[in-house]
């Protein structure tokens, strides 16, 4: 793209090129914005997309504590449905991270983290921070077939695979989200 | 399913009293047919012998809450200070009883099904029992649970953390599962407040519950070993059959034979009554008789009294006396554990 005009337009200048637009003789969308480049000495830029605050810890931990029913930490804590579903697994419930492991566990992918493009990013989302398999192979639970979900497999490990230069970890994830849909759908 | 009768010893854990003051109050229950208090045979509990001088009992949950009340009434100023012990009390109580139902069922469902690390798998049969739900129940969570794994809601299942595939293409779930189900059907199914208090209650001493399992799975073999050696100990090297003895320049090989099959009863394979002390000729005899599948200690009564009655020479009183021991032990064993009752460590 050709850097933005550092001199400004004399008014004869600007003259010849009005001139030249009024010769075109129809004056369209496309001339008027071509005029106003040529002004402008470079094309326009599209306006940066507003930032989507990052989550905070205050809200995931209130969402996480409302899916458990419970009210406070300390009674997560003491929650044994939450203590099995963390077997194997260590949790300090102190930091953000570990609150948003568990609302992209149990609530959702949050909003600051979709639409994301990376290595890892598959639709939008970190298939190694993310397990879910639906929106990764970009298909309806409802409606899909096993054959769907190998299709869509086969052609995200086409770009995702070792051999061609993808991230091993985002393979392995693949195919687990593949293995783990169809010993589902069985 | 047979009512579950509880030993003595376990009844007097549950209720928090010495065994003694127990079978004073079952006394007293007894010589006094004139009040409120009395426990009935058959409803509220069991003879385990009636015919010996002080038979043993066993109780039907019943006749533990028929007891749980008269200590509770009879402990009138002690109730309110104590509000808080009782309260907590009950609470071991429940647990204590859904704890059992979990144990039970793990042994009827033969054990957990498999093992990752921390994670044990168990059977649809089993979750829809563990949850107290139905069939229906568990296959609209399940369905649910299957279609999670887009942006919103919970993460989608994982093969190897919520379930596994076992051998017969049969979808087993371990703790993560069974919590993801708990969680689902907390939000989503219509449950009453009870249903909900119990999911809670399981939840609360499910991971206990399997935890124990897999501990006991991981140490089986060397346990097993250890009891059988402490079972040739206590026969000072002696066949419990034929009586013979291991001596220098004898060649006998005596094997710890499990009356209750290891595979069926777990919960008795390190059991010390369990384990018979048997020549090993004799072991392989009857197994070889008895064929594949489970044995019972029926089955090695039956094997001794009626097709190796040769094993026991009539003429000799020791022989005799072996016999008569081995058959009140093998009767009694069987007795107090056939059906899955279950042995309290």
């Amino acid at each position: 793209m050709a850097a933005a005009r550092t001199k400004k337009l004399t008014k004869p200048e600007v003259e010849l090129l009005i001139q030249e637009l009024l010769q075109l003789g129809m004056i369209t969308h496309d001339a008027l914005l071509k005029f106003a480049e040529r002004v402008n000495g470079s094309e326009f830029k599209h306006p940066p997309k507003p930032k989507i605050q990052a989550m905070t810890m205050t809200t995931a931990k209130k969402a996480v504590l409302q899916k458990f029913d419970c009210k406070t930490v300390a009674e997560l804590r003491k929650n044994k449905t939450f203590t099995m579903s963390m077997t194997g697994e260590d949790i300090s419930l102190k930091t953000k991270d570990d609150w948003m492991r568990l609302y992209r566990r149990w609530v959702a992918v949050p909003e600051s983290e979709r639409g994301q493009t990376g290595p890892t990013c598959i639709n939008g989302i970190d298939v190694l921070e993310n397990f879910r398999p639906w929106h990764v192979f970009g298909l309806d639970p409802k409606t899909a077939t096993s054959e769907d979900v190998k299709a869509s497999f086969r052609e995200l490990v086409k770009v995702h695979h070792p051999d061609v230069g993808g991230d091993a970890r985002v393979f392995e994830r693949l195919q687990k989200m593949r293995d783990s849909v169809l010993a589902l759908m069985d | 399913m047979s009512r579950d009768l509880l030993t003595d010893r376990e009844t007097a854990k549950v209720l928090g009293k010495k065994i003694n003051t127990l079978y004073k109050t079952v006394d007293f229950f007894d010589a006094h047919d004139d009040d409120e208090w009395d426990l009935v045979e058959g409803e509220h509990f069991e003879f385990v012998n009636a015919s010996s001088d002080y038979p043993e009992r066993r109780f039907y949950e019943e006749g533990v809450m028929a007891l749980a009340e008269y200590f509770d009434r009879n402990t009138p100023g002690l109730i309110k200070l104590v509000a808080e012990a009782l309260t907590h009390r009950r609470r071991r109580l429940k647990q204590m009883l859904v704890s059992r139902r979990i144990t039970q069922e793990l042994i009827e469902a033969g054990s957990l099904l498999a093992v990752r690390g921390e994670l044990g798998f168990v059977s649809r049969r089993t979750c829809i029992n563990i949850l107290q739900t139905n069939g229906r129940g568990i296959n609209n969570t399940i369905e649910r649970l299957c279609q999670s794994g887009l942006l919103e809601g919970e993460e989608g299942l994982e093969i190897e953390e919520h379930f596994l595939l076992s051998d017969e293409g049969e979808k087993i779930w371990s703790q993560k599962g069974l919590a993801s189900m708990a969680v689902d059907m907390s939000h989503n199914s219509s449950v009453t407040k009870s249903r909900k208090a119990w999911v809670g209650a399981v939840g609360e001493v499910v991971e206990d519950c399997f935890k124990t399992e897999i501990k006991r799975l991981a140490a089986a073999p060397q346990r097993i070993d250890s009891a059988i050696a402490r079972a040739k100990r206590a026969a000072r090297d002696t066949c419990q059959v034929t009586g013979k003895k291991k001596a220098r320049g004898k060649q006998l090989t005596l094997d710890g034979h499990h009356l209750f099959d290891k595979v069926n009863r777990p919960d008795l394979s390190d059991f010390h009554d369990n384990i018979l002390v048997i020549e090993s000729s004799i072991h392989s005899d009857f197994h070889s008789w008895k064929g594949t599948g489970g044995c019972e200690p029926k089955d090695f009564l039956r094997y001794s009294s009626e097709i190796r009655l040769d094993l026991f020479d009539s003429s000799n009183s020791n022989a005799m006396n072996r016999f008569n021991r081995l058959t009140v032990r093998l009767t009694q064993l069987q007795k107090n554990y056939e059906n899955n009752h279950l042995r309290y460590h």
